[in-house]
């Protein structure tokens, strides 16, 4: 008999090189990290869209999508304080080892989309899996045609990575729209709501994918746009969440209808997700 | 291969197994437990053996409960169990289960240290429906052996190499009279017995016609999202992940969930996929009965009856089935 690969759940240990507070509230952190094993750091290989668990002993796990690009060094979680285990996660100074088990997931199919216009469209602080992929797409600028990327917050304090956000506005090579939800002091970029503001760009949907990220009122109200936009539901990616425990497709917390998020997701067409039950 | 055991031996047998290996059998009708002379051998048992293979704690990882602790990984069992008294229905049910946690680590260890020796019923219980969800139980699927008893004697068909090292000296090769007994009991429990049309129907019907189907919300009426039928089922797999600390020390273990909670499936925000109970409910049975059905070819059911016998509130299993293959 043929051993299959083996899966398990144990978390490798893993250090809190960087803590960033990202956002005014102080609810928004990036931590960058670093496989204590530098084969097992080095070997860490993913696919923009992916996810690890975070895993502090006696909080548990939780699933986090990795906001870093392959090439970088460090792998960058950026994590909402909301639950036990993000709450835990927020209060461990840098230096700290905490576990992580991943990547999990399939990630978003670049290869596909070579030679193709990308709309990169995010909403809060769901932009983190999408940082990945725009990093990775402007390395490897010349397999793609034009770059957009529409990113809306409630306001000006809750943009994430703003000092990367200034060196992309600079960029000939990608059109990058800011948006904050109402006026603010200090704001001179654009006002208005994700949909709105990629009504009033109108991304072409020939030769083009649209990746969107964003809570389920904003993609409620973005997907009609791309469809007048051009966009079949075939060229529409979206990122699922739901309640997960082991991330490899067998404690089943997360299907959507035959669909697990963990393993058969996160990255799913329109196409796909209109032949599953809505339950996400 | 088929083997002849006398029914007066299988005692001694037994007892022989017991000094090599850690022996499970039926010991009441609750359920399994260590061999030490009892046997209910009358009717399957409460229990299934599904809590071989996923046990109610499954441990994962030891760790001191403080900050930045690494935990140690936590070896599983090593020794090898021999199970005796297997109704086939529940081996179906294991051998289900391994289609999806074939290569979990855990599972993986239990099962290849597990023998798994079957017995048949003697009759159908009064719940049974295991035929009409495709199961034939002479055909071993999840045994090492099975034992059919029969005029005195049971008749023991040997389905991996690896159980050859149970067999004592007290087994003899079957002659060919006794092959063909087996071979007409079998022959005959097809005619009784077939599987039912249902299946085929709900391979056929589109998943979100089902989804969709007006009866759920009647079907789930009664439920009390209690949770008993998936922790009674030989098939539903779901299991939950906790940290548990005590003083200075902690322990990440595994254990049985069920989708029937209202927890299962909610989001850290607060929003919950399947907030109502009604959602939770068409859930589990279009998991069992279309979602499986259509990814592995076979039911999430082996048709024991026990969520039936066990459901508080009375809700028939079966009924469900036959509501859903009618969309």
């Amino acid at each position: 008999m043929v051993a299959a690969p083996k899966k398990n759940m144990i978390p490798e240990p893993a250090r809190i090189e960087r803590v960033v507070v990202e956002t005014d509230d102080g609810l928004l952190k990036s931590f960058y990290l670093r496989l204590l094993d530098e084969e097992a750091h080095r070997a860490f290989r993913h696919v923009p869209g992916q996810f690890a668990m975070l895993s502090v002993p006696g909080k548990g796990e939780c699933p986090i999508g990795i906001a870093s690009a392959p090439s970088e060094d460090l792998i960058l979680f950026t994590v909402f304080r909301t639950g036990l285990v993000t709450d835990a996660l927020h209060r461990l100074p840098e230096g700290t080892v905490i576990g992580l088990r991943g990547p999990l997931g399939n990630g978003y199919p670049l290869e596909d989309f070579r030679g193709k216009n990308v709309v990169l469209i995010a909403g809060g602080f769901a932009v983190t899996t999408l940082r990945a992929t725009l990093v990775y797409l402007l390395e490897h600028r010349d397999d793609y045609g034009e770059i957009t990327m529409i990113y809306g917050a409630r306001n000006p304090g809750l943009l994430l990575y703003k000092p990367e956000l200034k060196a992309w506005q600079e960029r000939k090579d990608l059109k990058l729209y800011l948006t904050v939800d109402r006026e603010a002091p200090g704001w001179d970029g654009l006002v208005g709501f994700v949909p709105q503001i990629t009504e009033q760009v109108a991304p072409s949907g020939e030769n083009a994918v649209a990746l969107v990220c964003g809570p389920p009122i904003m993609i409620k109200f973005t997907l009609p746009v791309l469809e007048k936009c051009g966009f079949t539901p075939e060229q529409v990616y979206l990122s699922l969440e739901n309640r997960m425990r082991c991330g490899i497709g067998l404690c089943h917390h997360c299907n959507v209808g035959p669909f697990l998020v963990c393993k058969d997701g996160p990255v799913i067409t329109l196409a796909e997700l209109k032949k599953l039950p809505p339950e996400y | 291969m088929l083997y002849v055991l006398p029914q007066e031996k299988l005692s001694s047998w037994l007892k022989g197994l017991s000094e090599k290996y850690r022996l499970f059998v039926p010991v009441s009708a609750e359920g399994f437990g260590p061999y030490e002379g009892e046997l209910y051998l009358e009717a399957r048992t409460r229990l299934s053996v599904k809590e071989f293979f996923l046990p109610w704690r499954e441990p994962l990882l030891r760790f001191e409960a403080r900050p930045g602790a690494v935990p140690e990984p936590v070896a599983g069992p090593e020794e090898k169990r021999v199970v005796f008294g297997v109704r086939p229905c529940d081996a179906k049910g294991v051998a289900l289960i391994e289609k999806v946690f074939s290569e979990d680590e855990p599972f993986r260890r239990r099962r290849e240290g597990t023998f798994l020796v079957g017995l048949m019923c003697r009759e159908p219980g009064s719940q049974c429906f295991g035929w009409a969800m495709g199961l034939d139980p002479f055909a071993g699927e999840g045994l090492d052996l099975l034992f059919v008893e029969r005029e005195g004697r049971y008749l023991v068909s040997l389905f991996t190499a690896r159980a050859r090292e149970l067999l004592d000296e007290n087994f003899a090769p079957a002659d060919e009279e006794a092959a063909r007994a087996l071979e007409n009991e079998r022959e005959a429990f097809r005619q009784k017995y077939a599987a039912a049309p249902a299946l085929e129907k709900l391979k056929e019907a589109p998943l979100l016609a089902l989804y969709e189907a007006p009866f759920w919300e009647e079907l789930a009426l009664p439920c009390l999202n209690c949770g008993a039928c998936t922790f009674l089922c030989p098939t539903c797999y779901c299991f939950d992940v906790q940290d548990e600390v005590v003083g200075g020390e902690g322990v990440r273990v595994r254990l049985p969930d069920a989708c029937m909670f209202e927890l299962y499936s909610r989001h850290a925000s607060g929003h919950n996929p399947r907030r109502s109970p009604v959602a939770r409910f068409r859930n589990r049975f279009l998991h069992k009965f279309k979602y499986f059905l259509d990814l592995y070819g076979e039911p999430l059911c082996v048709g024991c009856g026990r969520c039936i016998e066990e459901c508080p509130a009375g809700v028939n299993l079966w009924d469900i089935i036959r509501t859903m293959s009618e969309v």
